[in-house]
């Protein structure tokens, strides 16, 4: 199975699920905020790079990982796949993707713009892994919820 | 082999893209009657985020099909491009977009607008073929 952890600009929330899947992230206890910032990808693509399917890497299960940045338009590039895939392939291949962005928080939002958009990463990037860090609990959550019924989140 | 012509926005230059794929003769102004035509017969905006519907078939063999929404070209292209890729489907979809966003009232273009928009969509379909060309032969 393709798994593909969607958020808005696929640099932040996203690459924290991504990773706690993986199980580069601890499960029973808050990580470190050097743990998150040292993290591939974290608070690194820029916009140039949105819509380009980032591969994370292979869990134990044998499922390859990616981290994708749809911007707003996560349910449309959902719909489009999901309609291109059955036309292409028969079998359907199995496609999950899980929308990150409802956990997308505040201080992520404010500490990505001051990073990315601003170019002020020594401000920005410490904001947005706090505000990872005060909810991390959700986006494990969020994960560990496809780990136990991925078929919602099938295309 | 599928070919999808995509457009952001409006089905307009994706269905005229596929017209044009299809009928390689046709002329821009009986183009707009035609497509105005399947517009009203095939087209119902609302309900869904996306609109895509077959459209026929080239002399070729191949099938194409039109698809529109509000998602940006090139991005959209990315992910999905990437996507066939992984689920080893490159070889069988090919995803034909427009790269600049236009944003035009379709039904009522001047003659000459008319003529200037047929020459990308004359390119966008040139530039295809060749790709389905290449990936044929690949």
């Amino acid at each position: 199975m393709i798994v593909i952890f969607q958020c808005f600009g696929g640099t932040h929330t996203s690459v924290v699920a991504a990773f706690i899947y993986l199980g580069r992230l601890p499960r029973t206890r808050q990580p470190r905020l050097d743990e998150i910032l040292a993290l591939p990808y974290f608070d690194r693509a820029g916009r140039a790079e949105v819509g380009t399917l980032h591969y994370a890497g292979r869990n134990p299960g044998g499922n390859s990982v990616f981290i994708l940045g749809s911007r707003h338009w996560g349910a449309e590039v959902r719909g489009q796949a999901a309609a291109l895939l059955r036309l292409a392939a028969s079998p359907m291949p199995k496609v999950a993707v899980i929308d990150c962005l409802p956990h997308v928080t505040l201080p992520v939002r404010l500490g990505g713009y001051i990073s990315q958009r601003l170019g002020l990463t020594a401000i920005g990037r410490p904001l947005v892994g706090r505000g990872i860090l005060w909810n991390y609990s959700r986006i494990l959550e969020l994960v560990e919820l496809f780990e136990r019924d991925p078929t919602p989140n099938l295309l | 082999m599928i070919i999808v012509y995509y457009s952001r926005n409006s089905p307009w230059p994706a269905l005229l893209a596929s017209m044009r794929h299809c009928r390689p003769a046709l002329l821009p102004e009986q183009a707009w009657r035609e497509a105005a035509a399947w517009m009203k017969a095939n087209y119902c905006p609302g309900g869904q985020s996306y609109f895509l519907k077959r459209f026929g078939e080239s002399s070729g063999g191949d099938t194409i099909y039109l698809m529109s929404s509000v998602v940006p070209a090139l991005f959209l292209k990315r992910t999905l491009n990437g996507l066939l890729e992984l689920t080893g489907s490159g070889g069988q979809v090919l995803l034909a977009a427009f790269p600049l966003y236009w944003k035009r009232r379709w039904e009522y273009c001047s003659s000459g607008r008319k003529r200037a928009c047929w020459m990308e969509i004359e390119a966008l379909v040139e530039r295809t073929r060749l790709q389905v060309e290449l990936v044929k032969r690949r």
